[in-house]
């Protein structure tokens, strides 16, 4: 008998559509695939950038052809053509818009689509969205509300043409280009993300938040972040992800550099739920991303995820404790069902005294997937009384699933304090019997023991994120325990 | 209204009832009591659909419903309630949260409007104070961190706020100091009606002190061997078990 | 630092090898599969992942004599009483041989087994690492002589087999190997030792291969007491039955530079692994310990315990993988790593990993770097103990749990090692 006979469930799951696979048809300007020194030149010009930009990306673009593209222990996947990748590809109605009305109205059934229509988030939740769709901001909202505390929250475009001074003193100074081979390629070609300072002191009232999605067949989405809270401000960003279902795997690789300056605290906030391919694994994106945050002292980075998508998950948040008494966080879940991998976890750099880091990482592994947890706590020789407390589980739902961690502890100063706990078990069949003597369906006892097993995690979200995560963490896993 | 008619069941190549039979009338209470190892606690699960149970012969019917079609969660909605003998902690889930789960999802099932909020906190405020729940424990993770004692009253709660039409209570006294034990009975008691009838297994005479019951059956080497009044909790709590089993392999041979 | 070893220079280093061990004197042909490995492989570097906290360059120029004086060197703990047998650099010197004949026990030398047994090595002698690790490929190329023991099936060892490596003043290449077979329901218990000169230097690249048979149980203590400065590359390989028992000791009581590679594969249901290691290096010393266990079938166990300290300017490693292979169901493993930082300059790397295939399983891992407990170091003090003292005792009692599971006349050396290195004694 097959597992899919076994369990109804099982097999009606794996049949489930995704839930954002939708494309939308707008008239899009697009560049022929392909990548080299006059691919940068045009999407340079095409954005009106200055001649500092341009000189970074053709640095950048030589650095990433002289890099070999990584082999990793643990995932397996076709790598892209790059030659086949459209490097640009932006909504044809690019005159400046004046408000959310003047937005194309497809574009704006998409984000009704996606449940972040913006009247609707502006008259309730109080979210100021930058919309990404393809790499190209769309609109944004919230700006005259956030200018007149001196923040800044716009496309990364616009960050050029407006803040030229503030991007170019930070761009790269977290995440080097040649760091590795993505964020090298991401510096040639990247075409937009969003940007946003925090001015001293302030803090930033309301969540800033970005919606990224890949539309367009065949392009790859390289943004950039780019997010700098100035001494003793405070920012909560949050992010979220969707791409359209086709059958080719598409490219993500996104740099965010977060610059947490003194006595400043950001948090910010992913919920990704790019296309994870078929239940055959055919289709769905490639997640490679680097994101990474400096702490100057006291500073704080928390970062949150539920990463419930892409075929191919490639990401460490990771934080460089610089500053004394800085404190890093890492919060994740990742789910991983059908055919999917998922290599993600953290870095957390100690070079700082009295540095503290907490990781919590619920990994939860269903289908025929892959989940890993990979992360490394370094504590420098001069990092005294650091701390590191990690906790790594892992909950396995079918006997064809793998789960697996990690850990690299590096300690190199003796008044270091260090803990790492992991386990890895299967869900309690005692627990979902419980549930179903209660009444609650095989679903709802899943969605309830998933939820309770990831509430470390979904409590550091904001409140309107929280409730997404739940939901999305019930649909991945419907029926899914073998 | 339960009928239970020469019921065989084995776990693995076990058999562990052979030939059980049974039956409960709306608004009655049957204690079921049986040395250790009688088959008490499988009868509990089984009438509650665990799988791990293989019935090879005989059947349950449930108000005129075949029992043994109907999958854990459909027993739920027919209004079974087992009162586990080890509640099973669920990290990270709150006890209310999860209450309210349930019992929309049974309401859901039965085609009955979800409960407001409003009624649904003034119902456990009720069924809390009927087991003296404390209102911490509410918000806690479903029996996570509880004593024994918590635990077997949060059983109780719960019952009180499903209410089931079929109550199996397995060993819920055990683990119990007298104080506590008097309070799940009062639990039980107080929700005692025409239409809802228990299940009442027990290895001690004790708990039948306080939650008296009409009918009292011996379980011994998985079928029901002897049945009797209240007064024959106390015949065995004085005699023990073993004139009746002896009786009974007596008669066998 | 430049980590990058031109292929002629570990190409030089093998011959090197090859013709120092030759010279002593080898014992059986070198396999194939192993020399063919030795041209494939390439030299271990820090950018390889099995490698990265584990620095090779230096054997690059280690340039071995064969020794010339073959003393046999004092007892180790003289108070045990074992079979025991002495090799130096590779070489039999003496020992209790045992031999019932062919179908009962048998403990020698490996070159006395070859001699007399070959057919009952054949099979099960080869550990794969020597077709997977550049050093253990160059130890299977040039073998040396050691201790080899061989249960026929229900039987029991009468008496504890205790082998001693040394090796002797001078630069010299030792490439021992100790073979161990226990049938199905036989028993052994045995100790591996290794210790040498104080003058000594060069490598010791040992490789212990043994394989428990179904029903069989295996208690295995090893000690490695080296105060000179030789390089040491461990390569120890187990292969466990249905149902069989594996106790594992490893205690590195004194190493200059010391790697030991560690593999278990539960080749069969039931299969019950402890292993458990200490460690202390201290001055400029580098000790790693790399362990992994294949739970390749149902129902088997593991429990794995590794506790260590680094004082001064050392660094320590702990690599240990748990791996639960597909339908490998109900398996239990815990490992657990714990470690002292005691230098100001002393580095841990720690590396737990867990690898899971199956899903009813229970495995957990758990790792802590820390430091004495301030508070008891407080109150051992206040109660009038000298720093020193007190420093001594909480050693002893966070090294207990490990250090306990060993003979009473071993686990007495090992700590009288420590304390008398850290000085407090």
């Amino acid at each position: 008998m097959s597992a899919a006979e076994e369990n109804p469930l099982l097999d009606e799951f794996t049949r489930k559509e995704y839930e954002f696979g939708f494309t939308t048809d707008i008239d899009a300007d697009k560049l022929p695939p392909g990548l080299n020194e006059g691919v940068i030149r045009l999407i340079s010009s095409k954005k009106n950038e200055p001649e500092w930009m341009l000189q970074w990306r053709l640095d950048a673009f030589r650095v990433w052809q002289s890099m070999k593209e990584p082999d990793w222990a643990h995932v397996n996947y076709e790598k892209p053509d790059y030659q086949a990748i459209s490097y640009y590809s932006a909504p044809k109605s690019k005159v400046p818009l004046g408000s959310l009305d003047e937005v194309d109205p497809e574009l704006r059934a998409t984000m009704d689509k996606l449940g972040i229509s913006m009247e609707e988030q502006k008259r309730l939740s109080g979210v100021a969205v930058d919309f990404v769709m393809d790499s190209v901001s769309v609109a944004t909202s919230f700006k005259d509300k956030l200018a007149e505390l001196g923040i800044i929250f716009c496309s990364m475009s616009e960050a050029i043409q407006e803040h030229p001074e503030l991007v170019r003193k930070h761009i790269g100074s977290v995440v080097p280009v040649k760091d590795n081979f993505f964020s090298a390629l991401n510096s040639a070609v990247f075409t937009d993300g969003s940007f946003c300072y925090i001015p001293k002191g302030a803090k930033c009232p309301m969540e800033l938040s970005t919606y990224f999605r890949i539309n367009e067949a065949g392009t790859g989405q390289f943004e950039r972040t780019l997010l700098i809270a100035e001494e003793g401000s405070y920012v909560s960003y949050l992010e979220g992800c969707t791409a359209p279902q086709r059958d080719e795997n598409q490219l993500h690789a996104a740099v965010v550099e977060l610059v947490a300056k003194d006595d400043a605290e950001i948090k910010y906030s992913t919920v990704q739920n790019w296309y994870p391919g078929d239940a055959e694994g055919k289709g769905g994106v490639f997640n490679f991303v680097t994101k990474r945050g400096i702490c100057e002292t006291r500073a704080k980075i928390s970062w949150t995820q539920v990463e419930t998508g892409s075929a191919v998950t490639w990401k460490y948040p990771s934080c460089i404790l610089k500053g004394d008494g800085s404190i890093g966080e890492f919060y994740s879940v990742a789910v991983t069902n059908n055919a999917q991998q998922a290599d993600t976890g953290t870095k957390m750099i100690h070079l700082g005294a009295n540095t503290h880091s907490t990781i919590i990482s619920k990994g939860i592994s269903a289908g025929n997937s892959q989940n890993s947890y990979r992360g490394l706590v370094q504590i420098g020789p001069r990092a005294r009384n650091a701390r590191n407390f990690s906790q790594c589980d892992s909950l396995l739902m079918t006997d064809t699933s793998g789960a697996h961690t990690f850990p690299y502890i590096e300690t190199k100063n003796p008044t270091a304090h260090v803990e790492h706990e992991a386990t890895t078990s299967r869900i309690g069949e005692d627990q979902i019997f419980y549930c179903l003597q209660r009444g609650l369906t095989e679903e709802q006892a899943i969605g309830l023991i998933v939820n309770g097993y990831a509430k470390e995690v979904l409590n550091k979200l904001p409140m309107e994120f929280a409730v997404e995560a739940r939901k999305l963490l019930t649909i991945s896993l419907e029926g899914s325990v073998g | 209204m339960l009928k239970i008619d020469n019921l065989h069941a084995q776990i693995g190549d076990t058999e562990i009832l052979k030939g059980l039979s049974l039956e409960l009338g709306a608004g009655e209470v049957h204690a079921i009591m049986g040395p250790n190892g009688s088959g008490k606690s499988t009868l509990a699960s089984i009438l509650a659909g665990r799988e791990d149970y293989e019935v090879t012969q005989g059947s349950i019917t449930f108000d005129g419903v075949d029992l043994l079609e109907l999958d854990a969660t459909e027993r739920a909605v027919a209004g079974i309630f087992l009162a586990f003998q080890y509640p099973v902690e669920i990290p990270g889930v709150s006890n209310i949260n999860f209450l309210r789960t349930a019992l929309n999802s049974i309401r859901e099932q039965r085609e009955e409007a979800p409960l407001s909020g409003k009624d649904f906190l003034a119902k456990v405020k009720a069924c809390a104070q009927l087991v003296e729940l404390d209102g911490k424990l509410r918000d806690r993770s479903v029996n996570e961190g509880f004593s024994g004692g918590e635990k077997k009253r949060n059983e109780v709660f719960q019952m009180a706020m499903l209410e089931p039409k079929l109550a199996v209570l397995d060993e819920t006294d055990s683990g119990l100091d007298i104080d506590a034990l008097r309070i799940v009975a009062h639990g039980v008691n107080s929700m005692r009606g025409a239409d809802r009838s228990f299940l009442v297994i027990t290895h001690y005479q004790r708990l039948l002190d306080h939650i008296v019951p009409d009918f009292v059956h011996v379980l011994a080497g998985g079928r029901i061997v002897h049945s009797g009044g209240k007064e024959l909790a106390l015949e065995l709590e004085e005699k023990g078990y073993d004139w009746i089993v002896d009786a009974q392999a007596t008669e066998q041979a | 630092m430049n980590e990058v070893a031109a292929p002629t220079q570990h190409a030089a280093l093998a011959a090197r090898v090859s013709e120092a061990c030759s010279q002593a004197g080898l014992v059986g042909e070198p396999h194939a599969e192993a020399l063919a490995a030795l041209e494939a492989i390439d030299y271990p570097t820090t950018r390889q992942e099995r490698w990265r906290y584990t620095r090779v360059a230096r054997f690059l120029e280690v340039a071995p004599s064969a020794p010339a004086d073959l003393t046999a060197p004092p007892a180790v703990v003289g108070n045990l009483e074992a079979l025991r047998f002495t090799f130096v650099a590779g070489q039999y010197i003496n020992g209790d041989v045992l031999d019932e004949g062919a179908d009962g026990c048998f403990a020698g030398p490996v070159s006395l087994a070859l001699e007399r047994y070959p057919e009952r090595l054949k099979g099960w002698s080869k550990s794969d690492f020597s077709t997977r690790e550049w050093f253990a490929a160059l130890q299977a190329s040039a073998p040396q002589d050691g201790v080899c023991i061989l249960v026929p099936e229900g039987k029991s060892l009468p008496r504890p087999v205790l082998a001693h490596h040394h090796m002797p003043d001078g630069v010299h290449v030792s490439q021992p190997r100790d073979l161990i077979h226990i049938g199905n329901n036989a028993a052994a218990e045995a100790i591996l030792w290794s210790d040498n000169a104080a003058q000594s230097a060069g490598m010791l690249n040992a490789a212990i291969t043994a394989s428990v048979g179904d029903g069989a149980s295996l208690s295995l203590e090893i000690v490695q007491d080296e105060p000179g400065s030789v390089h040491h590359m461990g390569h120890h390989h187990f292969t466990q039955g249905s149902n069989s028992k594996l106790t594992l000791r490893t205690a590195t009581a004194c190493a200059h530079w010391l790697r030991n590679d560690l593999h278990i594969v539960q080749d069969g249901t039931h299969a019950d692994s402890t292993f458990h290691g200490c460690y202390l290096p201290n001055g400029r010393q580098f000790v790693d310990h790399h362990t992994r266990i294949d739970h390749a079938h149902p129902d088997g166990q593991s429990n794995e315990l590794y506790k260590g300290l680094a004082a001064d300017k050392s660094t320590a490693v702990f690599n240990g993988k748990i791996m639960v292979h597909k339908d490998a169901q109900r398996i239990e493993a815990y490992q657990s790593n714990s470690n002292l930082l005691l230098g100001e300059q002393a580095s841990m790397y720690s590396k737990p990993e867990l690898e899971i295939y199956a899903d009813d399983v229970r495995c957990s891992h758990g790792c802590t770097t820390g430091q004495f407990d301030k508070e008891a170091l407080f109150y051992l003090r206040s109660r009038g103990m000298t720093e020193t003292a007190a420093h001594n005792l909480l050693v002893q009692a966070f090294l207990a749990e490990v250090l306990n599971g060993f003979r009473p006349e071993i686990r007495d050396h090992v700590h009288a090692v420590f304390s008398r290195r850290l000085g407090w004694n």
